[in-house]
């Protein structure tokens, strides 16, 4: 056998400890970098895939009753891709529990004959004849009832109609019902003549053909508005829809995570790899010496000890495909769920394989070869001559002798040795700090939210919010609340869907159907303010009180519009109107888009509309009782009782869980990360620590027949690490502060759209702390061995 | 005060140097091995000896080489006189302290105040300065109190000649500037015994002749040193001459004149 071979054989049989252990690090870095980015392509696969199959549709047409000769002329449109007729209803359905939930119910005319918004049935086929209710998947855990077990219905009437559930369907275009504490039910028209709903569909959605952007929807709803008079079948509304996933943001962050994930493993694993070959290289110097004595160049060395590391790495990856394969397809199934998507095909394309089976290849075998070049290129004497003490670079030198420990020589080595490998020490602080910063940050970020949604709806005056059905008198609506126990203060509201038009519009405007919906909602100015409307002022004025044109609208409005100035008039859409209001203030309230005017305004604005001034279709309550669950079903209870029956019931504790349950989709995602980079830099540190023993292990030598005892030792390292770990907590606090400010600053421009100050966790804290305690038993692990080294080992450790 | 100018042999003085130690071994130094031997592991069953039994006395005061081969046994003796190794058999007692019976701890602190050790490499920490390495020593061990530490390293420093590069880190010093602080640092908790192990092989003549004569300094001052060496020269200013081979003592040279010398 070659020479070369023999000594390969030889190196990897007499290390085989080291061996292992890089062999380890190659086959899990490798498995996840594949995982990672297999389930990266998997998942953003099958979302596309999934929505695709949705056949989700570019406008919604709202006419009392779809006409069917209507709706081929609309099918014949050059534009047009496909039409469908649909009747949407809100309405409430009881879970297994007790709990009454919104139930958002579509009426399909033929689930055999769908051509859009396609709802799927996986687990069985779709019956010829069915009066009962499929509900869509995401649902179930809320509702937690079978199939076949019989769902209790509240319709908008208040009446209680019984159906059976028919089974679970998978709705790919609407957004998890867990997240969204809302339920999709769809059924037949047979189905809804059973439990009463109005007969006929009310609504025909439609696709044009691609491309389609947002202006050419509007273009083309004008058109169709003006062709649907000309057929003297007008549309009440006509909506643009975006086209998109509801929860795409939310999806595309999820992505990206993972993304995030593939670079850390890439990284983590290329880090370590370099660690442990360095530290195998650091014991090969004095062999390395002995092959240059014996005529061995710096290219014979580099060779020889690939000769055992290439086929490391081509053994690792294969070990670490089906590993990879295995854990890629954990990672689909753990985010199915908060997805809803159904993963058809479970395989990453073939060209995705090779390229990160290249990835995995090329980027620890570059890692390896630094340390291999660098101890290949030691001259014979540096080798041979190997005093065991590792030297300072020579930037190090001429800073090294200013770090001082006040009256401890010990202490002052210590610290001296942190940065005796600077570059080691930036990578491990980075790492360590990375880990730390992301933790901190979501930690801050999800605190800091709820804090301010805390804030912010205790400021808002009321507890729970009822939306009603059908209007009532105002005195009626306020009795019926205050007739349940728990209810201090009752204030009936009114409120009202309005398209936004353009700023600045006259009366001759027309009306631009952008599809931005708003809610105009009254409230009462008796005295100075109302009781429970407290919202806080961020720009201009409150109206005035006998104010017929000024408004109030919500930061997420402004945000929404920014065409929108405070002072402007704009005009609003209401039922097919036009009215003019001018904006004299903004208000904070979390994720809220609407516009707020005092009953005066509101008066001018119905009059001109449906005459609604004296009836309420909604309630704001605050209660003295903090169960709002107890309060929200007595109050139900009453309305129903009334014979008005809720249409929406929300308390701000269902609120509060609802933007909770949203931020912890990508929260727990960044946790996780935030833990794998800590768990990272801990690795790392651990590793540099073995590193840093093995480098110096005759330097613990000179150092124990100085009287250095185990415990002086193990002080100096705990000192060391305690260094790289403090300062890792230090740059990720700095960097958590500057992450958190920026989310935060984000947060508040288009997600929360009121003010968030900046906020620091104590749990992040403790984290930390704790983090830092597991750094330092980490090291406790390495120390031991070292310590348990005679001197005379220690001296004579080559 | 500098070796390489002659005027060491008539400054090296403790006296002069004013050193204060706030605990200093009563007991008269001395090395004494009974029937010691070393063995390492098992070679084809038979277990590899280090040093087969030797019995040697060494006084205190005295100055001898341990002369020998590479793998003579020579460093294994001056390990196990250290405790940086134990006797595989027989009884080694250095000291006052049987090293047989003690812990790591018990001999790390044992050592820091009855041993110095110079080694042949210099083995200074890089990352302290000269004083700083011989400060450490003292506060490892913590026999020269807290305030007197610096002024004692400064004085030790420009005991062996290298006043000037006190502050410099060992990488900025030349070889032989190296192992006088090395002595230095040797000196640090004034310790009775002095171990060197091939203390001029990596130095050139004019240099090694310098330590040679620090080491006569150091005897003078009535220090016991064992020095393990293959350099004949080194034995022309000690007492006493031993010569190892294949692990047995086969020559043990004892000047009268020196004798006498030491028990005076």
């Amino acid at each position: 056998m070659n020479m070369q071979f023999r000594k390969a054989f030889g190196d990897v049989k007499r290390n085989w400890l080291s061996m292992s252990a890089i062999l380890s690090v190659l086959i899990l870095g490798a498995a996840a970098v594949m995982a990672t980015l297999n389930a990266r392509e998997i998942l953003g696969r099958e979302i596309a895939t999934n929505f695709s199959q949705s056949l989700a549709p570019d406008l919604a047409v709202w006419f009392d009753n779809v006409d069917v000769n209507v709706m081929q002329k609309i099918a014949a449109l050059d534009a047009v891709a496909a039409v469908d007729a649909r009747r949407t209803a809100l309405l409430r359905v009881r879970a297994k529990d007790g709990s009454w939930l919104p139930l958002n119910l579509t009426v399909k005319p033929d689930f055999h004959a769908q051509q859009l918004s396609v709802v799927h049935a996986h687990d069985f086929a779709w019956p010829q004849v069915n009066d009962g209710v499929f509900i869509e998947q995401s649902g179930r855990m809320l509702l937690d009832l079978a199939p076949q077990d019989t769902l209790q219905l509240r319709t908008s009437a208040g009446d209680t109609q019984s159906a059976t559930l028919s089974g679970y369907a998978h709705d790919p275009g609407v957004a998890p019902s867990q997240q969204d504490r809302l339920i999709y039910g769809y059924m037949s028209p047979q189905a809804a003549a059973k439990v009463g709903l109005q007969q006929g569909m009310n609504q025909l959605i439609i696709k044009l053909k691609m491309p389609v952007s947002r202006a050419s929807k509007a273009s083309f709803a004008t058109q169709l508005e003006a062709f649907l008079v000309a057929n003297r079948a007008p549309a009440l509304r006509i909506e643009t829809l975006s086209g998109t996933h509801p929860h795409a943001a939310l999806m595309m962050a999820l992505l990206r995570v993972i993304a995030v994930f593939a670079m850390l493993a890439a990284l983590g694993s290329a880090a370590m790899a370099n660690y442990l070959v360095g530290a195998w290289m650091r014991r090969e110097v004095r062999q390395i010496g002995i092959m240059k004595t014996l005529g061995a160049r710096t290219g014979h060395i580099v060779v020889q000890y690939l000769l055992v590391l290439l086929p490391a790495l081509g053994l690792a990856i294969a070990l670490a495909i089906p590993l990879g394969d295995a854990l890629a397809q954990a990672l689909v199934n753990a985010n199915i769920e908060s997805l809803n998507i159904d993963v058809v095909d479970w395989h990453g394309p073939t060209l995705l394989r090779w390229q990160v089976i290249v990835v995995a290849f090329a980027i620890p075998l570059f890692a390896m070869l630094w340390p291999l070049i660098r101890a290949a290129r030691l001259t014979v004497r540096e080798a041979i001559h190997d005093p065991g003490i590792t030297s300072s670079s020579q930037l190090t030198k001429a800073l090294i002798r200013y770090f001082k420990f006040p009256l401890s020589v010990c202490n002052s080595y210590a610290l001296r040795n942190v940065f005796r490998r600077p570059w080691r020490t930036i990578v491990m602080t980075l790492a360590l700090g990375c880990g730390g910063a992301l933790l901190m940050t979501t930690n801050s970020m999800i605190g800091g939210f709820m804090q301010v949604i805390d804030r912010n709806l205790e400021r808002q005056g009321h507890d729970i919010e009822i939306i009603l059905g059908r209007a009532a008198l105002k005195t009626e609506v306020e009795a019926i609340a205050r007739s349940v126990g728990a209810v201090t203060i009752a204030e009936s509201m009114r409120r009202i869907g309005v398209k936004v038009l353009a700023a600045g519009a006259s009366a001759d405007t027309q009306i631009h159907y952008d599809g931005d919906s708003s809610t105009l909602v009254d409230y009462p100015t008796s005295g100075s303010a109302a009781a429970l409307f407290r919202l806080p002022l961020a720009h201009g004025r409150f109206p005035e009180t006998k104010s017929d044109n000024e408004v109030l609208v919500t930061q997420m409005f402004i945000d929404r519009h920014l065409q929108i100035k405070l002072g402007e008039t704009i005009a609003l859409g209401i039922n097919n109107r036009r009215i003019l209001v001018r904006v004299v203030g903004v208000v904070e309230e979390i994720a809220v888009a609407a516009i707020y005017a005092p009953v005066s305004t509101y008066d001018a604005i119905s009059l001109a509309t449906n005459g609604e001034n004296i009836s309420a279709n909604g309630v704001r309550i605050k209660s003295n009782n903090p169960d709002f669950a107890a309060v929200v079903a007595e109050l139900d209870q009453a309305f129903l009782s009334a014979k008005l029956p809720p249409k929406r019931i929300v308390s701000h504790a269902d609120l509060r869980d609802f933007l909770e349950e949203h931020f912890n989709v990508v929260g727990d995602v960044v946790r996780i990360v935030a833990f794998a980079v800590a768990l990272l830099g801990a690795i790392i540190l651990w590793a540099t620590t073995a590193l840093n023993i093995a480098e110096r292990f005759r330097e613990l030598g000179i150092l124990r027949s100085l009287g250095a005892t185990p415990s002086h030792i193990a002080r100096l390292f705990f000192v060391e690490s305690f260094t790289v770990a403090s300062l890792s907590v230090i740059f990720a606090l700095v960097l958590s502060s500057g992450l958190t400010l920026a989310i935060f600053k984000a947060a508040q421009r288009t997600l929360l759209h009121v003010n968030v100050p900046m906020y620091f966790s104590l749990n992040g804290f403790l984290q930390l702390g704790a983090g830092l305690v597991v750094v330092m038993l980490s090291v406790w692990v390495v120390l031991r061995w070292a310590l348990r080294q005679t001197a005379r080992e220690a001296l004579t450790y080559e | 005060m500098n070796i390489a100018n002659g005027n060491l042999r008539s400054n090296l003085s403790f006296d002069a140097v004013g050193i204060e130690v706030k605990q200093r071994t009563s007991m008269r130094t001395s090395i004494e091995l009974i029937n010691a031997s070393k063995s390492y592991g098992l070679q084809n069953g038979v277990p590899m000896r280090g040093l087969e039994p030797v019995s040697l006395t060494i006084l205190a005061g005295e100055y001898v080489i341990v002369l020998g081969k590479s793998g003579s046994g020579k460093s294994t003796l001056l390990n196990l006189v250290a405790g940086l190794d134990r006797a595989t058999s027989g009884i080694v007692h250095v000291a006052g302290q049987n090293l047989g019976d003690s812990s790591e701890n018990t001999m790390a602190l044992w050592r820091g105040r009855n041993i110095g050790v110079v080694f042949q490499f210099f083995q200074l920490l890089p990352t302290l300065t000269i004083v700083e390495n011989v400060m450490l020593a003292m506060e490892l061990v913590g026999v020269v109190a807290q305030r007197d530490r610096r002024s004692r390293a400064q004085a030790l420093v420009a005991l062996v000649g290298i006043a000037d590069h006190a502050h410099k880190l060992p990488s900025e010093l030349s070889g032989g500037q190296q192992q006088r602080a090395a002595i230095a640092r040797a000196m640090a908790n004034d310790p009775p015994i002095i171990l060197a192990d091939e203390p001029t092989g990596n130095l050139d003549n004019e240099t090694a002749t310098a330590i040679c004569d620090v080491f006569a300094l150091l005897a003078q001052q009535g220090k016991t040193l064992l020095v393990v060496t293959h350099d004949a020269k080194l034995a022309q200013s000690a007492h006493r001459v031993i010569r190892i081979q294949d692990g047995s003592i086969v020559d043990d040279m004892q000047l009268p004149e020196l004798k006498n010398a030491v028990q005076q």
